[in-house]
């Protein structure tokens, strides 16, 4: 017997599942936290009236609407405004929650994965925190599996690199 | 992978992104309650019918059928005393309802889309999504009687409800 269907009022529970997820990985195409949050609302609602039947894992579904809303949401804006904005607003805004205990190393993570090139980071974002297989990486970015795994590999090295400079010199 | 990219990896995973502002459930809890308070019967029940179409008996939209119909025996029975009355002889034998066919035939029917309007998002009974349209018609039908010198023309609204399946994407 499949399982029964969720009612309308059960959104809270999913979203507080995946909404966190989702803002980060919106966060990746968007210019700012509250243009994550207005894709994700988008995304989320056209999720929850028309996918949520659809059965299988929903996140990979959510994170292709995340990502067909900010794309939408881009073109939408004026060039120039992106050009000028996308810079500024990269590392204003915390991504992460705050550890609730002093954690130096967490923070430095932290601040490393922002500064990390846009190609290398929405891929880990996409896998470590969208759940995606590289595979599915390579479908979202529409790359090679084998491009998509690359530049994961490329981003780990270069975290592991600015938080362990001695290490990887010697 | 070498193990510290594996340790690296292990730390990341220990990172919680943000959580969702207030406004943001907010905005969210507003959206779909609006779903919640138009959930979904999965079929429209009849009694709450709100608009009534001559498909229906118990429509008012019957009386233009009737109008029309009267009409039509109405403009057969004089074009046919027009005929036949400086004769003055005896009826034809050709009953008044061919008479009627002969001298109104119809001659143009036609069917046009005015609007569609997407109303809901619907579920089936197995789970399917399906989004209800009202489609709203003008029906048009003439007729005309053979020399081209008498024309009747009906017009009439419909409205027909379909549902469209939802795929993703």
């Amino acid at each position: 017997m499949s399982a029964p269907l969720p009612t309308a009022s059960d959104w809270r529970p999913w979203f507080e599942t995946y909404g966190a997820r989702l803002l980060l990985v919106a966060r990746q195409w968007t210019r700012s936290g509250s243009d994550a949050e207005d894709v994700v609302q988008e995304a989320f609602v056209r999720f929850w009236r028309q996918q949520r039947h659809l059965g299988g894992d929903p996140l990979p579904l959510m994170i292709t609407s995340v990502r067909r809303a900010a794309l939408d949401l881009l073109r939408s804006r004026d060039r120039r405004e992106q050009r000028e904005q996308a810079h500024v607003d990269l590392n204003a805004e915390l991504w992460f929650q705050p550890a609730i205990e002093e954690n130096e190393r967490a923070t430095q993570l932290e601040e490393a994965v922002t500064k990390l090139p846009s190609e290398q980071r929405e891929v880990v974002v996409l896998k470590i925190w969208g759940g995606l297989t590289f595979a599915q990486i390579a479908e979202q970015l529409e790359m090679s599996a084998n491009t998509a795994a690359s530049r994961y590999r490329y981003a780990l090295t270069a975290l592991r690199q600015t938080l362990n400079p001695v290490e990887n010199h010697g | 992978m070498d193990n510290s990219l594996q340790e690296l990896e292990r730390e990341l995973e220990a990172l919680s992104p943000q959580a969702p502002s207030a406004a943001l459930m907010n905005r969210l809890e507003t959206e779909l309650a609006a779903d919640a308070t138009a959930a979904t019967p999965t079929r429209p029940p009849v009694t709450r019918r709100r608009y009534h179409t001559a498909t229906s008996w118990t429509s008012w939209k019957w009386a233009n059928w009737s109008v029309a119909a009267g009409l039509v025996a109405l403009l057969a029975v004089a074009t046919h005393w027009t005929d036949d009355s400086p004769a003055a002889g005896p009826l034809p034998e050709t009953p008044v309802a061919a008479a009627s066919t002969d001298a109104l035939r119809p001659v143009r029917a036609a069917r046009t889309l005015v609007e569609s309007r997407p109303e809901a998002i619907l579920e089936l009974p197995d789970g399917s999504p399906v989004e209800r349209v009202r489609d709203y018609f003008v029906d048009t039908i003439e007729w005309q009687d053979a020399a081209g010198e008498a024309q009747l023309r009906w017009e009439v609204p419909r409205e027909a409800v379909r549902f469209v399946a939802l795929t993703s994407y």
